[in-house]
């Protein structure tokens, strides 16, 4: 098993996927922008997110995972290793970020995927005239691409201010 | 708005007549995008096909060609697909999209980093002080990116004709949010079918001919602006997604063709380690920035210098012998292969689990065997994802693509989609009347095992002592 996968796996283990059970939508889809919101704590796991009409997404880290699932079958060598303790530190900004908001109501799947969207819209997307946009602009860009959202905005306003608490509106990644 | 891309007229072999814009012409003469000519498209594939030595400059010609005809056909359909400034766009962008490539196309840019190692630590081991990597390499795109924005040549006449140089390096990056449809980065793109048949006519090989003209003539959009292809010419893409298949074992993965690029593989971490290349992304980064003559020179040429230079080294014998072997065109022996195809994600073989999990500490015996004796530096072990007839997200089953819904469309980008008569979109591989639902289920995996400067008789040893170990083992 090469590093990058005992890492992967690792990870998985902290963020409740150990078992790496995936086969729902919903499942995957949580796979995906938790793993886009750990990166941004800076544990660079070397995804690389594209936007595709529905929000950021990472093909790489589904082959991966795949690849990884199968594997653990009959390689047990992630056992031999751990997380250092600088890397452990960042699931606890990571559990800051992603934790579900007491109000509005809201659930795992609709809550990251708001959150890493929001990021995604703020620093990496591109469009024209767009400069240092703030929420606003941001969510008049994800109702055009994400409907559904469009009556949620007193979430996404929830979803931005965490974001914020986190140094992720004024920073694209806090490393 | 045509005689606008006919300010110049290139010819060229695949597409016959490309005319370009005067923007076009001025964008292909600058000295950045003529560094492309320096750059071959295939790597090594001329070592076992001696005429493919074609470049990224004519095949980012051919993509912006066919980029134009797809454009140009859908606008035919209704301009209201495509507005003209979207058009230029488009095209520019796919002129553009390869301009951040690396020596020897991907090589270079997939160095070894072992990232991992800054994460995690072996149990009981105590995790010492921070382990401090250098930045990696950026990827070939996040180059081009920095090349469009950034590097003065570009920028300034992309901005003298009023096209912001961030709109093209985010349609080239896929992370455009206005301009659609997502014609640069699918299983349908333009990079593709430029690249087969330019692939298949200078390699000499049948299998990347495409009937490009009746698959640009039957494509249209959806609502969303996702690309469909027309239902009557299914069997086309069909044709052109068995072809990539053939080709991709027949020339990208060629065994000869693998092995010389492992090889290159270990002289450019070797070069690395040593200080000899460029030690950190930012260094990159800072070179493709800068208005000098050192990202002019950032070619297959900047390699081939190096491996020139250090094949006669007396310091580094072992680096010596790798680039020796290179300049004199000695492959390293293929020992032993296994290549299977599975059905629908059942398991591999029990060989193939087997060399997986326990060749890592096999070899070292094999090593220093004393009819073998070859030093560890000198084993390639390849454990390569084959090429699948189509991307289906492998998480997704059939059963659930079939339930095409807006919310999954992250999982289906990639799939080729067809316009069924009654007007649905469909995807492709959930067709049962379509071969490539079938092919698509299958999964190929593929492990070789190669030595570096032997002879045919000590190939054909360690062959037969590697198929006695995994038959002993397979008893267990």
């Amino acid at each position: 098993m090469n590093k990058d996968h005992i890492l992967l796996k690792l990870v998985l283990d902290r963020i409740g996927f150990e078992n790496i059970e995936i086969d729902k939508f919903d499942k995957r889809k949580n796979l995906q922008k938790k793993i886009y919101l750990l990166q941004l704590t800076g544990v660079d796991l070397g995804y690389r997110y594209n936007w595709y009409l529905k929000g950021p997404y990472c093909p790489a880290l589904a082959n991966d995972t795949f690849t990884l699932r199968e594997e653990v079958k009959y390689d047990d060598e992630f056992n031999d290793y751990e997380l250092n303790s600088k890397t452990k530190s960042k699931f606890d900004t990571l559990h800051k970020i992603v934790s579900l908001p007491y109000t509005p109501k809201t659930s795992e799947p609709e809550w990251l995927e708001l959150l890493a969207s929001l990021h995604y819209l703020k620093h990496i997307a591109y469009w024209p005239g767009k400069n240092n946009p703030e929420f606003a602009e941001v969510f008049e860009k994800l109702k055009e691409s994400k409907p559904h959202f469009a009556d949620k905005m007193e979430l996404a306003e929830v979803a931005w201010e965490r974001l914020d608490d986190n140094g992720l509106v004024a920073n694209k990644t806090l490393e | 708005m045509e005689d606008e891309f006919r300010h110049k007229i290139i010819i060229d072999p695949v597409h016959g007549d490309i005319g370009l814009s005067k923007l076009e012409t001025e964008l292909i003469d600058t000295p950045t995008f003529q560094r492309l000519k320096g750059i071959k498209q295939l790597g090594f594939a001329h070592t076992v096909y001696p005429s493919a030595r074609h470049t990224r400059f004519e095949h980012s010609l051919g993509v912006m060609h066919i980029m134009g005809r797809i454009l140009e056909s859908l606008r035919s359909k209704d301009k209201s697909y495509v507005s003209e400034d979207d058009f230029r766009k488009l095209r520019i962008a796919a002129l553009l999209h390869d301009i951040g490539h690396y020596p020897y196309s991907h090589l270079m840019e997939r160095i070894d980093w072992d990232s991992a190692q800054k994460y995690i630590s072996k149990k009981g081991q105590s995790e010492g002080g921070e382990t401090s990597l250098p930045k990696e390499y950026p990827k070939h795109d996040k180059l081009g990116e920095i090349v469009i924005t950034k590097r003065k040549d570009i920028k300034e006449k992309l901005e003298r004709n009023k096209i912001d140089p961030l709109d093209i390096a985010a349609l080239v990056r896929g992370q455009h949010q206005s301009i659609i449809p997502n014609l640069l980065n699918a299983s349908l793109d333009v990079d593709r079918l430029d690249y087969l048949v330019r692939d298949s006519l200078n390699t000499g090989l049948p299998y990347g001919k495409v009937d490009l003209n009746y698959l640009v003539n039957n494509l249209e959009l959806t609502d969303e602006k996702e690309l469909v292809v027309r239902a009557k010419a299914r069997s086309s893409i069909e044709h052109m997604l068995m072809g990539r298949y053939f080709m991709f074992n027949t020339v990208y993965m060629h065994k000869t063709v693998f092995a010389f690029e492992e090889m290159i593989r270990k002289i450019v971490l070797t070069l690395w380690e040593k200080g000899k290349i460029y030690r950190s992304g930012e260094e990159i980064e800072e070179m493709a920035r800068a208005d000098s003559d050192d990202f002019l020179a950032f070619d297959d040429g900047y390699l081939d210098k190096l491996i020139d230079k250090y094949a006669s080294s007396k310091k580094d014998k072992q680096l010596a012998a790798l680039c020796k072997a290179v300049k004199l065109r000695k492959p390293p022996k293929l020992v032993y292969e296994i290549s299977e195809l599975t059905w629908d994600n059942s398991p591999p073989s029990e060989k193939y689990t087997i060399l997986r999990t326990k060749w890592g500490a096999k070899f070292k015996e094999f090593a220093k065997d004393t009819e073998i004796k070859i030093p560890e530096e000198r084993w390639i072990f390849s454990d390569i994802k084959g090429a699948e007839f189509e991307k289906l997200h492998p998480f997704m089953s059939l059963a659930e693509a079939r339930e095409f819904s807006e919310s999954k469309g992250p999982e289906l980008r990639e799939l080729v989609k067809i316009k069924e008569r009654s007007g649905k979109p469909k995807i492709l591989v959930t067709d049962k009347s379509s071969v490539l639902h079938y092919m698509s289920r299958l999964k190929p995996t593929l492990c070789r095992i190669y030595v570096i400067g032997i002879d045919d008789a000590s190939a054909g040893r360690i062959r037969t002592k590697i198929e006695r170990w995994l038959k002993s083992e397979e008893k267990i």
